[in-house]
């Protein structure tokens, strides 16, 4: 039902049992929000969308009051925005006055409301304690003195996630937002999705940031700065530029690069392509050998944290290490022999739309070899404040291709970008694995889309294959118990920590709707129906790389070190 | 004794159903011998409860117990709750058969031998003699003042704490014996659950928590809200500071706190009712879950109570200590294991509460009024109190008063009355200051406002409100703005720590208040300049904070700044304009001179001073240069010549 | 030991419903003393709720200690009669002392500080008690001499 509400003495059209938040927002009106999260309930804690309503006593909270016909209200009346204002500078009375030097500096949502809001002195000393950093994580940066307790992180962290990291510790004026026993973020059970520093309002909590070791390394003497980048980055990385997201500026990004000091720029999906390949093997063995055990997929390193620290079954995750950790290893072998330079002497920098590539990197299983796999990992935003850093505009780059001899991939890798992709690829190198046909459509919308769970089973000559996509973290308990109760066999199950996967990642520009991710997808769809060689097995690189170029890979120990990685179960407070 | 135990419990259908009128001669006898009215043995009570157990009861209670086997006197001894007289604690009470009620104050062990040994040769101790309770079947001592003739209970009208004192808080038996449990009775076997609500809304109860919310609408909405289950819940988590009306009522009487709670589930349709309260350690806890056990077992409570087909269980739960948990939503997420904090309203609890079912929540006194007005009828309940306040509420007297207590007076009655005459007046005949009426979100009333009525529209009128029930006198020697401090502190400490307004809002206002009762650190022209305008932004703050806090905690947590700067602005003055602090209370104000004709130079302040304020040399007077003193006060605590004085 | 004796409190109430984490926290510091790490898990394991959010609501509440050996508890109030009678010099005495007492160790306490809301001695205070000891009418001075009185007749 709809009906007229009159606001600030206009009507506007509101539907019955919506909350006035939304009535004024469908309607233009704009009302500052600081607590406040599109899908999840309110909670009322800011108050910062408190409008007047005629006839109650107190200002009513926009987002948690449904409209009512007979409702007149007015959003900005004196009375409110004074209020709000000193909202506003109740919260500065314990921030610290460092903008100027603050990482979210001119993108803080504290700092948009203070301008708006013409707060224009401290009116309110700050008298309290400042609170310790926590700089312990290898993917995230806590910063309490500047936390607003909004709650944001929480929330996500709980309801979108269920991961349950953090949550308000203590009460009052002590109230803080904590891992459990308000343990160091190092030693807590985050698996640094980096959902929460997207939500953030201020710099409380933020990716660990690398560029400083990008810096001194690059036009370093003896030293070649190389990078490889992940498909979920060029699709992205004009955003921070504005341009509306839905197109892919891998060409500017490599000569924006390449600008930047980078000695040599790589296409992460070449090893991706070896990734399907290794991982179609395996999965085609077994079904051969109808072994009915289910393959986990071990792409996202959120998800591998989050299994080890868990009581999941190790030895079903997958064993092949993840395309930047491939790509990290051929870098530092293969590059290097080709250059003729000694692995040491390689600042391998991934970019990377995630923080807890961040933490892959520095796993002793990637770092404690004979060489450091990846040196550093830049997200798209460390990417786009490197680039502004380095004077380049961005969107005059004249476009070009990524270096040899990673340079040559097929379009199913650049579907790892997106949930239910990686399933998609691998399957149809699998099908040909198992028939030695190719498929003609290569097409499977089952595994597509925003659904938590995604399923699908083909028939491959003789054989069924067996599909599961988890899209979130938070649904691989409804998975496992149906995998648990025999209700359901799968051959391979893809796991993206974060909902929509990688274009949706922890180091993505932050403010980023739902409709920005419909146009990442969109983008990568159309990429790879456009492109004749779209499944892995066919990329002249993987053929090339199996005849001939792995003959001549001086490997330090085996096979192995390029491609096999090993977990072990980690003890953290869950 | 368990002989009459017996009998009850197997006639207890009867003593209960037959409205206290025993046909039975034996029972009625034994009812009476538990009523005290027909004793063949002297009866010694004793209050054993929070507040006469820091006066030392229980040293008293072994010496009474002592002297009676020493001198092997034949005499009950009966652990009563106490009086609610705290100030004259430890009472005791001898009652010798045939004669009234004697009750004794401020008995520790050392008088309990001359009193008994003076009474029991029928003489008083006229000094520790407190009144005589009037009986007409008993014969009166002569030259003792009945207890209504005490100043201190003179104006009080004590229907909820009747029994308080009187009877042992751990026999159900005698509270059956005073008519207890007829009412609930009643209600289960001749009352529909909507003729209950009825009666409790036609009595204009309102609720004793705070907000006076109509009880009888409240049970109303609750019992017509469609669910599965309901719950009732009795809010017992008094956590107010100087606040002990419960505590009181608890260890003195629990079983009509359980009879209403009883009567509260019945009209509300709810077949569990949770008791909130606040320690499992104490004394309350313990009376209150022996209370329990012994209406199970007399079939009061539990399944299918007199093949009624009612079914009632109590719970007692503790509150793990958080004073933002008297909100009821707060205490809702706080026995759902959540952390207590409060949400949005509405729903409203008794729509969708605990679990998300229709729950009432009331507070001990509104559930301990139920019993009462279920029996003598909702029009003997409003044959007391005001317009639109009826019946009577307790307070519990505090601070600087002569008779320090918890009070049961009659609505409309005035403040000065309640300090003046049931307090009488200002302890050691000091000047009276302010009265500050409920507690940390409460008021401060000047004594130009005492004539004020206790009346919920009458406060409200006045800017003031009932809230918790507690009452602190405050003499000339208080320092308004430092108090006003330390309950900004408080609700700092104890704000849930959810919504803006109220978490920085209280630390801002405590912070400024703090800046205001201190002298400069640095001495600065700018420090200057922020103190002014933190004391400018006082008075915005607390109207934002009251706007837009999110429960009741928050948009009260003002209400004491706010009246104080209303009523005492000159004492804000003082501390701001003058930097002083007359009464001497804001430590960090003080100003302190060396007086040079005491001072011998033996030099310790020199040495003790930490800021380096004091210079001189040895054998000479010191001298203290004023800039640097910080007013800590060690040079003042450490001269042992008295030379060092305040200014 | 311990372990065993949380599973027994643990039994005592259904799987998986977290409304009664309070009363189970309250039952595991009833038997040990304090919340360890250790039943939190136990808890966790059992209620299927994550660590943190008990953590969160253990903290919220004045009850619960996380500090592994407190054997004594002092409590002092700090009602607003007691207040009246400068209860917050006592308060601060008695803070003094008691780390003095404890050391700088936050783990291990012999003594813990309880401020309560009211003691029901508004005319006695301030009020402040040692375990079952009770003093009234208290002035920061006679903190010392009880707490030693204390500690020699329980041998700490």
């Amino acid at each position: 039902m709809i009906y007229d509400i009159e606001v600030n003495n206009r009507k506007i059209k509101a539907y019955r049992g919506e909350t006035i938040l939304s009535a004024l927002q469908r309607n233009g009106i704009i009302v500052p929000t600081l607590c406040f999260m599109k899908d999840l309930s309110p909670t009322g804690a800011c108050r910062m969308c408190v409008v007047e309503v005629e006839g109650e006593k107190n200002l009513v909270t926009a987002c948690s009051h449904t409209v009512e016909e007979w409702m007149k209200i007015y959003t900005h009346s004196l009375k409110v925005i004074n209020t709000r204002k000193l909202i506003i500078e109740m919260l500065l009375a314990s921030h610290p006055d460092e903008c100027l030097y603050c990482i979210r500096n001119t993108n803080c949502e504290l700092q948009k409301y203070t301008a708006e809001l013409n707060v224009s002195e401290r009116r309110f000393n700050n008298f309290s304690e400042r609170k310790k950093n926590d700089v312990s994580g290898a993917g995230i940066s806590y910063e309490p003195s500047k936390c607003i307790l909004c709650g944001r992180c929480v929330r996500v962290c709980d309801e979108i996630q269920g991961v349950n990291t953090i949550d308000f510790i203590k009460r009052g004026i002590s109230t803080i937002i904590n891992p459990s026993f308000s343990k160091s973020i190092s030693n807590s059970n985050c698996i640094y999705c980096g959902q929460c520093v997207r939500v953030c309002p201020t710099a409380a909590l933020t990716g660990k940031n690398h560029i400083p070791y990008v810096l001194k390394n690059v036009h370093k003497q003896n030293t070649k700065l190389v990078a490889q980048c992940s498909p979920a980055v060029a699709i992205s990385i004009a955003e921070e530029f504005g341009v509306k997201a839905g197109k892919d500026f891998s060409g500017q990004m490599v000569t924006a690069l390449k600008k930047c000091g980078f000695d040599a720029v790589f296409d992460t999906s070449v090893s991706i392509d070896l990734h399907i390949y290794e991982t179609a093997k395996i999965i085609a063995e077994k079904i051969k050998n109808n072994d009915k055990t289910t393959l986990f997929s071990s792409s996202c390193p959120a998800w591998v944290k989050y299994a080890e620290q868990s009581d999941f079954d190790l030895s079903r995750l997958s064993i092949i290490k993840s395309p930047q950790q491939i790509m990290a290893t051929l870098i530092k072998t293969l590059y290097a022999q080709n250059v003729n330079i000694k692995p040491e002497n390689i600042f391998s920098v991934s970019i990377s739309p995630c923080l807890a590539k961040k933490y892959e990197a520095q796993r002793e299983e990637h770092s404690q070899n004979i060489y450091n796999e990846v040196d550093a990992v830049l997200s798209v935003r460390e990417l786009a404040r490197l680039i502004k850093l380095s004077g380049i505009d961005f969107l005059k780059c004249e476009p070009a291709p990524f270096d040899e001899p990673f340079n040559i991939r097929s379009s199913a890798s650049n579907l790892y970008a997106v949930s239910g992709g990686e399933a998609e690829s691998i399957l149809r190198t699998v099908i040909f694995m198992l028939t030695g046909k190719e498929t003609k459509d290569n097409t499977y919308t089952k595994l597509r889309g925003f659904k938590d769970i995604k399923e699908i089973s083909v028939k491959a000559g003789i054989y069924d294959i067996n599909f599961a996509v988890v899209n979130g973290i938070k649904n691989i308990h409804k998975l496992l118990d149906e995998i648990k109760t025999c209700k359901r066999h799968y051959d391979f199950v893809e796991i993206m920590s974060c909902s929509g996967g990688c274009i949706n990642g922890g180091g993505q520009p932050l403010k980023t709707s739902v409709e920005d991710l419909k146009l990442r997808t969109k983008i990568i769809y159309e990429n790879d129906k456009k492109d004749v060689i779209n499944k892995a097995h066919k990329s002249p690189f993987v053929n090339d790389f199996y005849n001939d170029t792995l003959n001549r890979l001086q490997l330090v120990t085996s096979f192995d070190e390029l491609f096999k990685t090993s977990y072990k179960y980690k003890k953290v407070l869950n | 004794m368990s002989s009459i135990e017996n009998d009850i419990k197997i006639n207890i259908k009867n003593i209960l159903k037959n409205s206290g009128e025993c046909s039975n001669k034996e029972i009625a006898d034994k009812l009476s011998y538990l009523k005290r009215e027909s004793i063949p043995n002297a009866v010694i009570t004793i209050g054993i409860g929070s507040s006469s157990i820091i006066a030392g009861a229980v040293d008293t209670l072994n010496a009474i117990k002592n002297y009676i086997s020493t001198k092997n006197i034949k005499a009950d001894v009966i652990e009563t709750g106490n009086l609610g007289f705290c100030s004259e604690e430890p009472v005791i009470g001898v009652q010798l058969p045939g004669k009234n009620l004697v009750l004794f104050k401020r008995v520790d062990a050392k008088s309990v031998e001359f009193i008994f040994d003076a009474i029991f040769s029928n003489d008083i101790i006229s000094n520790k003699v407190l009144c005589q309770v009037h009986n007409s079947l008993h014969h009166p001592w002569e030259d003792i003042p009945y207890m209504e003739d005490l100043p201190f209970f003179a104006l009080q009208r004590r229907n909820l704490l009747r029994n308080c004192g009187f009877i042992n808080p751990e026999s159900i038996y005698e509270y059956i014996a005073r008519g207890g449990y007829k009412s609930f009775v009643k209600s289960i076997i001749n009352y529909p659950c909507t003729k209950v609500c009825e009666i409790i809304e036609e009595s204009e109860l309102r609720g004793r928590g705070g907000s006076g919310f109509l009880t009888g609408l409240k049970w109303k909405i609750a019992l017509t809200s469609e669910a599965n289950n309901k719950f009732v819940i009795c809010n017992a988590d008094e956590s107010d500071p100087g606040a002990f009306t419960n505590i009181i009522l608890l260890e003195g009487d629990p079983h009509r706190l359980i009879e209403g709670i009883a009567i509260a589930s019945y009209a509300t349709g709810a077949d569990k009712a949770y008791i909130y309260i606040r320690s499992r350690h104490n004394l309350a806890y313990q009376r209150l879950n022996k209370a329990i056990q012994d209406a199970k077992e007399l079939g009061l409570l539990g399944y299918d109570i007199f093949n009624s087909g009612v079914n009632i269980n109590i719970i007692i739960k503790q509150s793990p200590g958080a004073y933002v948990c008297g909100e009821e939503t707060a205490l809702i997420a706080s026995l759902e294991g959540k952390r207590g904090m409060p949400v949005t309203r509405p729903p409203y609890p008794a729509v969708k509460g605990f679990n998300g079912m229709p729950t009432v929540i009331n507070n001990v006194e509104t559930l301990a009024n139920i019993p009462d007005i279920i029996d003598k009828g909702p029009a003997w309940f409003k044959n007391s109190g005001t317009f639109s306040s009826k019946g009577t509420k307790l307070f519990s007297l505090g601070g600087k008063v002569k008779n320090c207590g918890v009070v049961e007076v009659p609505m409309g009655i005035s403040l000065k009355d309640i300090v003046f005459k049931i307090g009488e007046g200002v302890k050691d005949d000091n000047k009276f200051k302010a009265l500050l009426i409920g507690g940390p979100s409460g008021y401060f009333v000047p004594e130009h406002k005492l004539n004020i009525e206790i009346d919920y529209e009458k406060l409200r009128d006045e800017g003031f409100s009932i809230g918790t029930g507690g009452l602190v006198v405050i003499d000339e020697s208080g320092c308004i703005v430092e108090i006003t401090k330390f309950f900004m502190e408080f609700t700092a400490r104890e704000s849930c720590g959810k919504c803006i307004p109220c978490r920085e809002g209280t630390k801002i206002m405590s912070d400024i208040l703090h800046s205001v009762t201190r002298k400069p650190v640095n001495g600065s022209g700018h420090e200057t300049l922020e103190r002014f305008k933190g004391v400018m932004q006082l008075e915005g703050l607390a109207d934002v904070i009251k706007n837009t806090a999110l429960c009741g905690l928050g948009k009260n947590a003002a209400n004491p700044l706010v009246s104080s700067m209303k009523w005492f602005k000159e004492e804000y003055e003082e501390h701001i304009f003058d930097r002083k602090c007359y009464v001497n209370v804001c430590k960090q104000l003080r100003c302190f001179k060396i007086d040079a004709e005491n001072c011998n130079g033996c030099n310790i302040c020199f040495q003790k001073c930490p800021e380096k304020a004091i210079i001189g040399t040895v054998l000479q007077p010191h001298f203290i240069i004023s800039n640097k003193c910080t007013g800590c006060g060690i040079c003042y605590d450490n001269c042992k010549f008295s030379a060092i004085v305040v200014v | 030991m311990n372990d065993k004796n949380i599973d027994s409190i643990l039994k005592k109430y259904p799987v998986g419903k977290s409304e009664n984490l309070i009363f189970i926290l309250q039952e595991v510091q009833d038997l040990i003393g304090y919340i360890s790490i250790e039943s939190v898990e136990k808890i966790s394991k059992y209620l299927s709720l994550p660590t943190v959010k008990i953590y969160g609501v253990a903290t919220f509440y004045d009850e619960f200690r996380f500090n592994t050996n407190v054997k004594y508890t002092v409590k002092v109030c700090e009602g607003t009669s007691c207040h009246l009678n400068k209860s917050s010099e006592l308060i601060e005495e008695i803070k003094y002392q008691l780390s003095l007492i404890n050391g700088s160790k936050e783990e291990e306490q012999i003594f813990c500080l309880q401020i309560v809301p009211c003691m029901c001695a508004c005319d006695k205070g301030p009020v402040f008690t040692i375990e079952n000891e009770y003093y009234t009418f208290a002035s920061p001075e006679i903190v010392k001499p009880a707490l030693d009185k204390f500690i020699e007749k329980n041998g700490i």
